[in-house]
């Protein structure tokens, strides 16, 4: 299997670590698990009061204690968004085998690991937090630190300190599709050689400020079946929240100091839809165009694609876009290809999604059992990807395609290849 | 209440601030422990406790950066603390 | 000059187009004549009441009328650093003699950069949650607020279906957007690509950096001895970049190329730069050795110099580790003196001035330069602008959260 054939990458871009915390787990494994249950963890949010809110529900991270995975420092300066982001990349590091504990001659941080984060809103909570908080008590009593937090960039600085992460540091915002962009952005700068090692996912808190705005923009599932993408029923997604991570590296490095490989990073693709979401046809040529350019990038052909983690949240309209977008792209394949689509049991995790999405994926790899849809029952008319179900399947997975697709135009796709995927002469 | 009860309840709510922002245990915060040497807080988080500090205890301080050059340990600033709810209550 | 970065196959990228709106006026022309002649956006702040803090100067795009520049999408649908994003790029393309639909819609791609994307639409949020109660909010925190919309806007508006990312990365914003626009054009991903940045003024933005200490009292004065802190202010400056073979054989004209960029995390501290100037140096180090360029190449750098005490003399150091001897000899100079600081839309106009030093061979002053301070020893160009023969320019950023980005821009030989 030939890698990516770009000008650009002289690197072959490994996967040598995954690190995820998220309502259904906090280890790769215990997700798949959860997708391939079907898993329903959504509920009443408790982290903020919810009477009288138009949706109530969410897939909330309960308990989440930082100290678990940070141990004794001082996250107070963190917010929950920086607080995911930082715990989820220890997680990440540590499953790479990577330390960073102490910049000193033999730790990691010498490498000046890149960082690229993922983000839909920053932390919307923070910055409106803040505001409030001038707007009681005047301007002389807004807090330093939810300042310092209000930027969109804040998490990927927050990790970066904790984690003495000296590289490249970048937030990418793709809307919902900002996670699988991100870590495309994280995989060019391997293969360029900007980076011997790159953290690369995204993270995103639920608050009552996203509660309440996507409620009102009519966009999420009000039901007793909560979320249930690509059904003929689906009324609108569930948010969720969480953060994840890939280490990405380049072959090379991995290979120099025996670190074990999960899986190749083989292409990636974006695109854009001007209709911003309101055209069906010109969203799913969008959708397809995303992937046509990953599979160009990877040099494969469509029949290559074991399996497809689609975006799909249950959004009426976008689940729609994006199935005929694969549909456009994968030709006959589209037909016998395994779906999935993680956001029925994590919900709509905003810049987290993509990289969830990606660390399911790469878990799936290494089990052979590839998730299913949770709740699908069936589709609408004229649907075209024959082989959802609700059920997962067992599934030989040598390439995995990681859709992200926005609500209102970003179209990213990606490409992972099991294990080292050697390049050939 | 006595001027010592007084005392040690601002002294209370100012060791649990400062514990808010830095996570530092209640017990580990000396009385007479430098803010910048000992506790080794930097300018963000020694504004973050001054902009605590003067909402808990509605100090309404027009120049707090200023005001917390002067306030380097706990018993300054209990004693600050004092000082201002004493000309407060008189104004 | 021949600049190979790091794979010779890879296309070479230049600047085509620049459009702006900015504090000290709209239009490429206006801009760079009101900068060279050293005019000043800053002013008392009108958008909202400063009675209660104690600093009152800001740089505001007054009179800002989006109307003239969305021709597909309605302005009032736009926030309003998408506005001045959609207005800069309209004047980019036109000053680049492209017509939106001239490029190939799958190949023409937006990269932009924010700080906060679109603050005034937290603020809408919170005055009707604490004035009105709930029941007046509407979603548009989840469709308007998200910075990404800001490229969306553009691309939606021009009709273009290329890659679209926002690269929210703070006061380095503008720099990211123009370096993963350079990339995307270099590897083949699209023919054309507009990249910039936009920020919109906020009391939130204010309010913060007036807690903080950061904005000064008097004057904007980056490098002087008494220099007293920031200016926040807005903005929104977008480049146009195409492949140089492509640029010549239309026959655009060319304001520079884009050779080469170096990022780094100084992992230090979230609103404090690490101390020894560490990071910037590595940046530029990165930028230098991605252009095949030494440190004495460089004729002239934008600084960040946001005239706080504290990055003016951290940046001064930066610069030294990574210039070494040839730091005295290079003119650098802080527009954000005149511009204030335009956050997101920063590092995009003055990569736009980098373009322009190199077309036209002047360089802006540094304003407001009165007192020299030992620490900041180099040369700022202060108060004049000066006529200097730029083949090199390095466009220096650096954000809260501690992210550095450089990027090389060289006249386009060869």
């Amino acid at each position: 299997m030939r890698r990516s054939g770009r000008l650009s990458g002289q690197h072959t871009v490994v996967v040598t670590g995954l690190g995820v915390l998220s309502p259904l787990g906090d280890s790769p494994a215990e997700l798949h698990r959860a997708l391939c249950d079907g898993t329903d963890a959504s509920g009443r949010v408790e982290g903020f009061p919810v009477d009288g809110l138009p949706v109530e529900r969410a897939v909330e991270l309960r308990g989440f204690d930082p100290a678990r995975y940070l141990g004794d420092g001082n996250f107070r300066p963190l917010d929950r968004t920086g607080q995911l982001a930082a715990c989820a990349a220890r997680l990440a590091l540590t499953d790479a085998g990577l330390r960073t504990e102490e910049p000193g001659a033999e730790d990691d941080a010498k490498r000046e690991i890149a960082l690229v984060v993922g983000s839909m809103f920053g932390s919307v909570r923070t910055i409106a937090e803040f505001d409030r908080r001038g707007l009681e008590a005047g301007p002389l009593y807004v807090k330093p630190f939810d300042f310092a937090n209000s930027v969109i960039n804040a998490a990927a600085g927050q990790t970066a300190i904790w984690h003495h992460l000296r590289g490249p540091n970048s937030t990418v915002s793709a809307g919902t599709a900002s996670g699988v962009q991100a870590i495309g952005l994280a995989a060019d700068m391997v293969a360029e050689g900007r980076a011997e090692v790159a953290l690369a996912g995204g993270a995103e808190e639920l608050c009552f400020e996203s509660l309440l705005s996507f409620a009102r923009a009519g966009f999420l599932a009000s039901g007793e079946g909560g979320a249930r993408p690509f059904d003929a029923k689906r009324g609108g997604f569930l948010l969720g929240e969480g953060a994840a991570f890939l280490v990405l590296e380049s072959a090379e490095s991995a290979a120099a100091r025996g670190a074990r490989v999960l899986a190749t990073v083989l292409g990636q693709g974006a695109a854009f839809d001007p209709s911003q979401g309101r055209d069906g046809a010109s969203g799913g040529r969008a959708v397809a165009r995303a992937v046509t350019l990953a599979l160009a990038d990877a040099a494969l052909v469509p029949r290559a694609v074991s399996a497809v983690s689609a975006s799909a949240n249950g959004h009426r309209h976008a689940d729609r876009r994006e199935a005929c977008g694969l549909a456009m792209a994968l030709g006959e394949h589209a037909g016998r290809v395994p779906v999935t689509a993680p956001k029925g049991v994590l919900g709509e995790c905003l810049g987290a999604s993509g990289a969830l999405q990606a660390v399911a994926l790469v878990a799936a790899m290494g089990e052979g059992r590839f998730p299913g849809v949770r709740g699908f029952e069936g589709a609408e008319d004229g649907f075209p990807l024959a082989a959802v179900r609700a059920e997962p399947a067992r599934v030989d997975l040598q390439v995995g395609l990681v859709d992200g697709v926005g609500l209102d135009g970003p179209c990213c796709a990606l490409l992972l290849g099991r294990g080292a995927v050697e390049a050939r002469a | 209440m006595s001027g010592t009860g007084q005392d040690l309840v601002i002294r209370d709510r100012v060791k649990r601030i400062i514990f808010n922002v830095t996570r530092i245990p209640v017990e580990r915060i000396g009385d007479r422990s430098a803010f910048r040497e000992d506790l080794e807080l930097d300018s963000l988080s020694l504004l973050e406790i001054g902009v605590d500090l003067d909402y808990e205890f509605q100090l309404g301080l027009e120049d707090l950066e200023q005001r917390l050059g002067d306030l380097p340990t706990v018993d300054h600033v209990v004693g600050f603390v004092q000082q201002r709810l004493q000309e407060r209550a008189i104004a | 000059m021949t600049s190979p970065g790091r794979h010779p196959e890879r296309r070479r990228v230049a600047v085509t187009g620049i459009g702006v709106v900015t504090p000290v006026g709209t239009g490429r022309e206006h801009f760079w004549r009101a900068l060279l002649a050293g005019e000043s956006g800053i002013a008392p702040v009108s958008s909202f009441d400063t009675s209660r803090f104690k600093v009152h100067l800001g740089a505001e795009v007054r009179g800002f009328d989006p109307a003239p520049w969305c021709r597909r999408l309605e302005p009032e649908s736009l926030g309003r650093a998408s506005q001045m994003a959609v207005a800069a790029a309209r004047l980019a393309l036109a000053d680049a003699g492209l017509d939106a639909a001239d490029p190939e819609a799958e190949r023409a791609g937006v990269a932009m950069g924010t700080t906060s994307g679109e603050p005034l639409e937290v603020e809408r949020f919170d005055d009707a949650l604490l004035g009105g109660g709930r029941d007046t909010i509407d979603g548009a925190l989840a469709t308007r607020y998200p910075c990404h919309r800001i490229p969306g806007q553009v691309a939606a508006e021009l009709g273009w279906a290329g890659v679209n990312v926002m690269l929210p990365n703070a006061c380095a914003a503008g720099n990211y957007a123009v370096a993963f626009a350079r990339d995307a054009l270099a590897t083949g991903r699209a023919e054309v690509m507009l990249a910039g940045g936009a920020d919109a003024f906020s009391r939130i933005t204010y309010t913060g950096f007036a807690r903080l200490g950061a904005i000064t009292t008097d004057r904007c004065a980056p490098f002087d001895r008494e220099r007293k802190g920031m200016v926040p202010g807005e903005g929104a400056g977008v480049l146009v970049l195409e492949p140089l073979d492509a640029a010549r054989a239309r026959g655009a004209r060319v304001y520079a190329e884009v050779v080469g960029y170096g990022l780094s995390c100084d992992a230090h501290h979230m609103t404090a730069s690490h101390p020894e100037g560490e990071g910037p140096a590595r940046a530029m180090a990165q930028a230098l050795a991605d252009a095949g360029l030494a440190p004495e190449a460089v004729d002239y750098i934008s600084a960040h110099g946001t005239g706080t005490p504290t990055n003016d003399r951290l940046e001064t150091l930066a610069v030294k580790r990574a210039f070494g001897e040839a730091a005295a000899g290079v003119p650098m100079s802080s527009v954000k003196s005149m511009l204030g600081h335009t956050m997101g839309a920063a590092s995009a106009l003055e990569a736009a001035v980098c373009c322009l030093a190199i077309a036209e061979g002047w360089v802006p002053p540094t304003m407001n330069y009165e007192n020299p301070d030992p620490d900041c020893d180099l040369d700022y160009v202060p108060n004049r602008a000066r006529q200097v023969a730029v083949k090199v320019a390095m466009n220096n950023a650096y954000a809260f959260g501690g992210a550095n980005a450089s990027v090389l821009f060289a006249a386009a030989e060869g």
